[in-house]
């Protein structure tokens, strides 16, 4: 089925996810991938090797903030979780992308004796 | 606020480098163990997962250069790049009183000698060589140009 083929993520739309996959409870870098592909239910293929630097950017601009501690398997991990002024951002992308999709849906729904 | 967090993980990336980048690897390192395990647990060999996994995540350290441009920190690695670059282009360099034949041009990239040849030193004949002068060079901080 054309609905189980992975979406290839959007330019800049990997910051929003992983902020909303925040948004949801702390994680580790490795559990923001697994939480992003679970509530996708692996429609979405990421890039690992673009998280680190999208997370790495998401604490650099204010709206994550990240500390160690222990992973589930008892390893070293650096857990990242959102902060205020990262709810706020989260909040504005979404309204923006809503907007977008909205804008987009309505332009593919049109038919030629609408115009 | 996001002035106060970008000028601290900046001056963090600036002062701490070596021990950010440690924990950058030690992040990323964590992770290829942690999908290599979910890989094994679909039934690869324990080779097998951990090369897929770090496959996956490419070259640890093109990945840590990303992270550290993520912190802005980019111009300052550039900088030692090209400073680096030209200390190794001195201690390559010819030498007071030794000239490079191959061009005259002045403001002249030479290929030989590496070194961005200012007008000064195409104006002296190669003989000065003999006399023991010091020629002046210009080393520029940029791998960039090349005439």
């Amino acid at each position: 089925m054309a609905n189980d083929i992975p979406i290839d993520l959007l330019q800049g739309t990997l910051d929003m996810l992983a902020l909303k996959a925040l948004s949801l409870g702390p994680l580790h870098g490795y559990g923001v991938l697994l939480r992003i592909q679970q509530i996708s239910r692996n429609r979405l293929e990421i890039q690992q090797g673009s998280l680190y630097p999208a997370l790495y950017r998401l604490e650099h601009e204010g709206w994550i903030a990240g500390e160690w501690g222990q992973s589930e398997n008892n390893r070293r991990a650096r857990f990242y979780r959102l902060t205020a002024a990262g709810r706020r951002r989260l909040d504005a992308e979404a309204k923006k992308w809503n907007q977008f999709a909205d804008v987009v849906a309505a332009i593919l729904k049109t038919a030629p004796e609408e115009l | 606020m996001s002035a106060r967090s970008r000028i601290l993980t900046w001056w963090r990336a600036v002062t701490r480098s070596a021990q950010l980048e440690a924990q950058v690897e030690e992040e990323l390192r964590s992770h290829i163990e942690s999908y290599a395990e979910y890989l094994m647990r679909s039934g690869l060999s324990r080779h097998e997962a951990t090369r897929r996994a770090r496959a996956e995540l490419r070259s640890i350290a093109a990945r840590k250069e990303n992270c550290r441009a993520a912190w802005g920190t980019r111009i300052f690695d550039e900088l030692g790049g090209d400073l680096r670059f030209a200390m190794r282009m001195l201690a390559k360099s010819p030498g007071p009183g030794r000239h490079c034949h191959r061009i005259a041009r002045p403001r002249h990239w030479c290929q030989h000698c590496h070194l961005h040849r200012g007008a000064a030193h195409a104006a002296r004949p190669p003989a000065s060589a003999a006399s023991g002068t010091a020629t002046p060079l210009v080393v520029v901080a940029t791998n960039g140009w090349s005439g």
